[in-house]
């Protein structure tokens, strides 16, 4: 027996078409969830290679050019030698993979070496009052998305902990930073482009640019502890290295 | 029962196509629910992100009150409660690397037991929380992974946690060093720690339970919970420098002068022929 060829099942047809605009209207409203959090997530461990550093020679005013320079070695080494927090922009550099993690109202960034991890505030909040901000290494940093690069404008530092910048320069109190984040390479390279703005310091914006590489997933933070109270390493630092006799 | 091997071409087409957009339709819809219920889930789990800080009735501000509201730990003969270690500890013949003593670290748990808040940012893969105070901040791993086998012992410890319906669980091990832990009670090389923490009174209140094991320090687990209260949004973290380099704030801990000396535990176990100390620099 032949059976008749089959209409097509109106019923069946609409149910399929009903779960159909069913699953784009959900997958719709699935994407709008998703769209609050749309921004490019640079969160994960990143770390410099030796070929990621883009660093020009800044532009000093005549008087930081002048600066003793042995006074700030000296200041270098306290702040070594006691485990002073070593603050931005060494904490962006310090050897070791950093840990940036990212929320919707803030962004978090963590080093090994000595620093307290820097905040970032994506909220929309300004700066607050120098008059009631106590400067410090890291500094207040807000930031905003502008398309797919991050801008971090950071104010409010001191010139404590290790405050060189590369290129030239040391942050202080007049430094005004503007960090610019983006994700290249399919979002295996983060680019950070640095521009310092301080005109007793630079004659212009002194800019450089790190790229950083992604690490696994699975790296685990590590602890760089510095104990001042470490007596070996106290010597280390503190005796004259000895050639050969 | 349709007999599809005898039907025309034309038909079976018709039928290949409705089966195909249904069971297309059915797992487009399928992966969509999927979808939105991992976000539904996503979203609907507590989010603990923002600034937290503990409020002591005494107005001190000082951890000390915390210390003095836990129930005594039930530590084993030999450790005197609310005591720091000095020098060894014949449980495990170590010194002491992590002590506030000259801003050397201070870490966990005594960050979340002083006055400054501390920040909580949460994402799925890893939840920080972040001290103002040295030692940084806690890397809590959400992305199913153990704990090593040979883990990296850190004043923090090494941190996973896992989502049991609205509380979090974080289960710590590799603890370096001693450190105090409330009701005087410490946390060694070997404690294992786990804490519950979970938003109550609309979230304004963080409760945190902590059960601290260590058959070297404790006779059982030591536990007790602490509360933490919601700050506003637009608070900021502070930065507190600690520079045992200055003489003016630092010319001695507990007596002993740290300028330019070796570690008041290495002096306290000094061996016979010490080696010279260290000359400060010169300010």
């Amino acid at each position: 027996m032949t059976l008749p060829a089959m209409k097509p099942n109106r019923a069946l047809l609409k149910s399929a078409q009903s779960m159909d605009l069913l699953a784009i209207a959900m997958l719709m409203f699935a994407s709008a969830a998703n769209a609050q959090t749309a921004s490019p997530d640079i969160s994960g461990f990143w770390e410099l290679r030796y070929w990621s550093r883009n660093v020009p020679k800044a532009s000093l005013t005549p008087a930081a050019a002048s600066a003793d320079r042995q006074a700030q070695a000296e200041k270098d080494f306290h702040a070594i030698r006691w485990c002073n927090h070593v603050g931005v922009p060494f904490m962006m550099d310090d050897g070791a993979p950093i840990d940036i993690r990212q929320t919707k109202n803030e962004i978090a960034i963590a080093s090994q070496s000595n620093s307290p991890v820097r905040h970032i505030y994506l909220d929309g909040r300004a700066h607050p009052s120098a008059d009631t901000f106590d400067p410090t290494t890291l500094g207040n940093s807000i930031g905003r998305w502008s398309v797919d690069t991050l801008v971090v404008d950071t104010i409010g530092f001191n010139d404590a902990g290790l405050n060189a910048i590369p290129g030239g320069g040391v942050r202080n109190e007049n430094s005004h930073l503007i960090e610019q984040y983006k994700l290249t390479d399919e979002g295996r390279k983060l680019q950070v482009t640095f521009t310092w703005i301080d005109d007793k310091m630079f004659t212009k914006p002194h800019t450089y640019a790190f790229l950083y590489e992604k690490l696994p997933s699975s790296t685990t933070a590590r602890e760089w502890l510095c104990d001042p109270m470490d007596g070996a390493r106290a010597r280390f630092l503190i005796d004259p290295p000895q050639p050969p006799k | 029962m349709p007999n599809f091997e005898n039907r025309g071409s034309a038909a079976l087409e018709a039928a290949k196509w409705r089966g195909g957009r249904a069971v297309r339709a059915a797992l487009t819809l399928g992966a969509a629910l999927l979808f939105a219920g991992t976000l539904s889930a996503q979203s609907t789990r507590p989010d603990l992100s923002g600034f937290w800080e503990p409020k002591y009735t005494g107005g001190s501000g000082a951890f000390i009150d915390v210390f003095g509201k836990v129930d005594p730990a039930p530590v084993v003969a030999g450790l005197t409660p609310m005591r720091r270690p000095r020098g060894e500890h014949p449980a495990y013949g170590a010194k002491d690397p992590v002590d506030g003593s000259a801003c050397r670290v201070l870490a966990f748990p005594f960050f979340m037991t002083s006055s400054p808040p501390f920040d909580i940012l949460q994402r799925e893969d890893e939840i920080l929380i972040i001290s103002e105070r040295e030692g940084g901040s806690r890397h809590v791993y959400m992305d199913g992974r153990s704990h090593p086998v040979d883990v990296e012992h850190t004043s923090n410890g090494h941190s996973i946690g896992h989502w049991e319906g609205d509380t979090l669980v974080i289960d710590t091990v590799g603890f370096l060093g001693f450190a105090g832990v409330p009701g005087g009670g410490r946390r060694g090389p070997n404690t294992h720690l786990v804490e519950r923490y979970r938003k109550v009174d609309n979230g304004d209140r963080l409760t945190v339970s902590f059960s601290w094991e260590d058959p070297a320090i404790y006779t059982k687990p030591h536990n007790y919970t602490l509360n933490y209260y919601k700050m506003p949004q637009d608070v900021y973290a502070f930065e507190d420098p600690c520079d045992s380099g200055d003489p003016k704030e630092y010319q001695s801990v507990n007596g002993v002068s740290v300028i330019g000396a070796t570690s008041v535990y290495e002096q306290n176990d000094a061996p016979a022929k010490s080696p010279q100390a260290p000359a400060a620099p010169q300010k």
